[in-house]
């Protein structure tokens, strides 16, 4: 059975050439395309360390001085204005929908706003680089940020930055993206407490929290977060961040949203301060990832399309070849195969192709990854799991177009009626 | 014809997996054919675009090597005045802030809304050909003296003012500072980037831009450069080139050097700037886009070629008595061939069509013009977009192609069987 098998693949070499090389090219696209989907679903399964539910950012302005309605404060502008910003600030943190309201700069999410600076270890000079965030200490419960040592609370975190002390994110200290930065070998554990130096100024390290990322699509463990404390009674301080953000209670954001609009004007205007927009975070995730989300649909509509193709192409010649084999199927029948072994022949057929053709498009898709053409991931171009289950994806996702594209045809097949088809001979 | 009719009735499977095949194929390929073209063919208010060339990037930098120092922004007053001001194989010059920015406009009592805006030149809306439905740009002197005007959408107008002609001549509010609507211009795609905004105004004064750097001659502003009629693109890079380097010899003495980032570039050029001092590789660009076209011709060809080797299987008899009766082979592969194209067509014609109507209704679903591109309007691919005879032009030849691939082998072969084999094959 076996070797009339491969007689009868190799007979009909020609179409078969075709259908292997078709299986070749698209094993090797489709391949490519869930390696990307891939990187993509675990980078957007790993937690973000925020949540934004029920999240606002709400942007401050000054008015220009060419404002009919601007005030002069003359030389005491930076001040005043400050002072105004702050007391706006206040107002809407007293607003009983606010849960937790927080000034921030570079530290919103989704901003993909990028500040490194390097920090030095007082005791022994080791030097890391980290990202640098400024907030108010309030900003951990707006977005819900976690300690990654159990045995500290939310509470505590906010605490530690209240006293000054800053918070650094949590890292792996193997990770080859993370340890570039490090001139010796250091853990997590090892910075709390200990006093860090920058630019003439002292730091003392709080807690560890868990990873936060910029956005949903980057890696979790790119870098390590410096968190920042901006004093609240200092309103020059908080002048310089860029953006407030506040968290409202379940079920508040229709009623905050009206009133707020209400008396934006009114409450919300002091002097030459204004809120000049407010967004939802949901929207703003919307607006900054909409370039990565039109990319996923154009693969994923690639990767439909080359699909589509394989299964009209195994359903189009099988169709072909199961007429053409009319009289030889009703032969077998009438030796004695069953409508089941007619339907199982027909679809080995499908799958020895693929089997024939997959060592060559795992050579191919390695080959894309000694060329560098694969996602850059993970500090990697080619790991050996992330190979296995996607050639097994995609091996699997072409053995099913090839099943779904020889169905039909063999169904057929198996209801031919040897005394009709032979009738002729 | 007939034949080709009667032919598909028989097997009506075959028949309709080759439609189908040949339109899904079509469909695909011609979404990303305009997901290419509209960010370079000529459609409103871009209408010049074959004629346009942009220089959006100075590079700058010390040629004291003790100074380290380099930055790239777009080019300053200072430089735009010395090099492109009396260019001769120029017809018109417009200057642009590169991107838009983000603004509250408002009328007191009528609410506030988040637009973006732009600010231009007078010579910005005669390169441009922005569809005026009230009022008039603002003129060299308004942007000479950076005076509050503005030209806003028609949407604004309908949304602040009641209509467009209300808007005229009222004031409307940017970051709470009063300008004066002088015109109306019907909405814009941001698919024409350089057009592109929901309020214009005249530049404002460089010296209190954050982009500016006076020693280095940057600024935030972009040239577009309206080629003569008539005059090769050549001449007039070759024109700012020499200018370039007349301006380079003036400020070496105080170690200043600068380039255009390897502009003025085509439209297609411009878009396809690297973001950091990379210059516009095209020969890559269309590489990587024939590469994607031949993949997704290829594919689709490999299945019909199988679906026309099938049907050609039934007519084996009949192209042997052809062939007893005289016919040449090539004869033969033409007719198959052409035959064929009548099959492709009708699957072209459907994919296409499909194709359109996906661009008029979901284009916004798959348009991107960057990571750092977002806008407050909707994106559309206007009718003048998709409706461009190029998109018709590139569809009939990918028809074509798709039909050679499909049919030419299966044909080449039918017509080499022997006549004898042929018809006792059908006869037997």
């Amino acid at each position: 059975m076996k070797r009339k098998l491969l007689k009868q693949t190799r007979n009909e070499w020609r179409s078969n050439l075709w259908l292997a090389i078709e299986l070749l090219i698209v094993s090797m696209v489709v391949w490519y395309i869930c390696d990307y989907l891939y990187c993509i679903s675990v980078t957007l399964s790993e937690p973000t360390g925020f949540n934004t539910e029920h999240t606002y950012r709400l942007t401050a302005r000054q008015l220009s001085s060419y404002s009919p309605r601007a005030i002069d404060y003359g030389e005491e502008a930076d001040q005043k204005n400050a002072e105004d910003l702050a007391a706006v600030f206040n107002l809407i943190s007293k607003c009983p929908e606010v849960e937790a309201a927080s000034i921030s700069i570079h530290a919103e999410p989704f901003s993909m706003n990028y500040m490194g600076i390097t920090l030095m270890r007082e005791r022994d000079s080791v030097e890391f680089g980290v990202r640098a965030t400024y907030l108010t200490p309030e900003h951990i419960r707006v977005f819900d940020y976690q300690p990654a040592d159990p045995t500290v609370s939310q509470e505590d975190l906010v605490r530690l930055l209240s006293e000054g002390k800053v918070l650094l994110s949590d890292f792996d200290p193997e990770n080859p993206l993370i340890s570039r930065y490090f001139s010796k070998r250091i853990t997590p554990a090892e910075l709390v407490g200990e006093r860090l130096t920058v630019d003439e100024q002292t730091l003392t390290v709080g807690a560890i929290v868990q990873p936060i990322k910029r956005n949903v699509y980057e890696a979790r463990s790119r870098d390590i977060v410096l968190l920042y404390p901006l004093p609240e009674n200092n309103p020059l301080a908080l002048a310089e961040g860029s953006y407030i953000n506040i968290r409202l209670r379940p079920g508040c954001d229709k009623s905050f949203l009206e009133s707020f609009a209400a008396d934006r004007e009114s409450k919300y205007r002091r002097a030459n301060t204004y809120i000049s927009d407010i967004k939802s975070y949901d929207q703003l995730d919307r607006i900054t990832n909409h370039h990565a989300t039109v990319t996923n649909r154009k693969y994923i509509a690639c990767m439909v399309f080359m699909l589509a193709c394989v299964f009209l192409g195994l359903f189009g010649t099988f169709w072909f070849r199961t007429r053409q084999r009319v009289s030889e199927i009703a032969i077998r029948k009438v030796n004695g195969a069953s409508n089941r072994s007619i339907f199982a022949r027909l679809m080995t057929e499908g799958i020895l192709l693929l089997l024939i053709v997959t060592p060559l498009a795992i050579l191919g898709d390695w080959l894309i990854c000694r060329n560098e053409l694969s996602e850059y991931f993970n500090g990697a171009y080619f790991e050996t799991w992330r190979f296995i289950a996607t050639v097994a994806a995609t091996f699997a996702l072409l053995a099913l177009m090839i099943v779904a594209g020889i169905w039909y045809p063999a169904r057929k097949a198996m209801k031919i009626n040897p005394a009709i088809a032979l009738k002729d001979e | 014809m007939k034949q080709i009719f009667n032919e598909l009735k028989s097997q009506p499977v075959i028949a309709w997996v080759t439609v189908i095949g040949t339109a899904l194929a079509i469909f695909l390929i011609m979404v990303v054919v305009m997901l290419n073209q509209v960010s370079t063919v000529p459609m409103a208010p871009e209408s010049n675009r074959d004629r346009l060339l942009y220089v959006t990037s100075l590079r700058a930098w010390s040629t004291d090597t003790t100074e380290q120092y380099s930055v790239q922004s777009g080019p300053g007053m200072a430089v735009i005045n010395m090099i492109f001001r009396n260019l001769e194989t120029i017809e018109d010059i417009g200057l642009f802030t590169r991107f838009h920015e983000e603004q509250t406009v408002g009328v007191p009592g009528e609410g506030t809304e988040i637009v973006d805006t732009r600010r231009t030149d007078e010579g910005y809306f005669r390169i441009y050909d922005f569809d005026f439905i009230a009022g008039v740009p603002y003129d060299s002197a308004d942007v000479a003296s950076h005076l509050k005007k503005a030209v806003i959408t028609e949407s604004l107008a309908r949304q602040f003012f009641k209509g467009a002609d209300h808007a005229v001549g009222s004031d409307i509010e940017i970051d709470d500072v009063p300008y004066r609507v002088t015109g109306v211009v019907a909405d814009v795609s941001p698919v024409t980037d350089k057009a592109y905004s929901q309020v214009w105004m005249p530049l404002a004064d460089e010296r209190y831009d954050e982009w500016s750097d006076p020693r280095f001659g940057t600024g935030n502003t972009g040239v577009a450069l309206l080629v003569r009629e008539g005059e090769p693109t050549q001449a007039v890079i070759d024109e700012v080139h020499s200018k370039l380097r007349i301006y380079n010899s003036v400020r070496a003495a105080e170690n200043v050097k600068s380039d255009f980032n390897g502009g003025p570039y085509t439209q297609e050029g411009d878009i396809n700037q690297g973001g950091s001092s990379i210059p516009a590789d095209l020969g890559k660009v269309h590489r990587t886009r024939y590469l994607i076209y031949a993949l997704l011709l290829l594919i689709p060809a490999i299945n019909l070629s199988s679906m026309t080797r099938s049907r050609l299987a039934y007519r084996t008899g009949e192209i042997g008595v052809r062939r007893a009766f005289g016919a040449t082979r090539s004869s033969i592969i033409l007719s198959l061939i052409s035959e064929n194209m009548i099959i492709t067509l009708a699957g072209g014609i459907i994919g296409l069509a499909c194709a359109l109507i996906f661009g008029g209704l979901l284009f916004d679903a798959i348009y991107s013009a960057g990571v750092f591109s977002t806008y407050h309007t909707t994106v559309t691919a206007g009718a003048g977009a998709l409706l461009d005879w190029r998109t018709f032009a590139y569809a009939l030849g990918f028809c074509f192609i798709l039909n050679i691939l499909s049919s030419g082998m299966p044909a080449w072969r039918a017509s080499r069987m022997n006549p004898v084999d042929a018809i006792s094959a059908r006869t037997k």
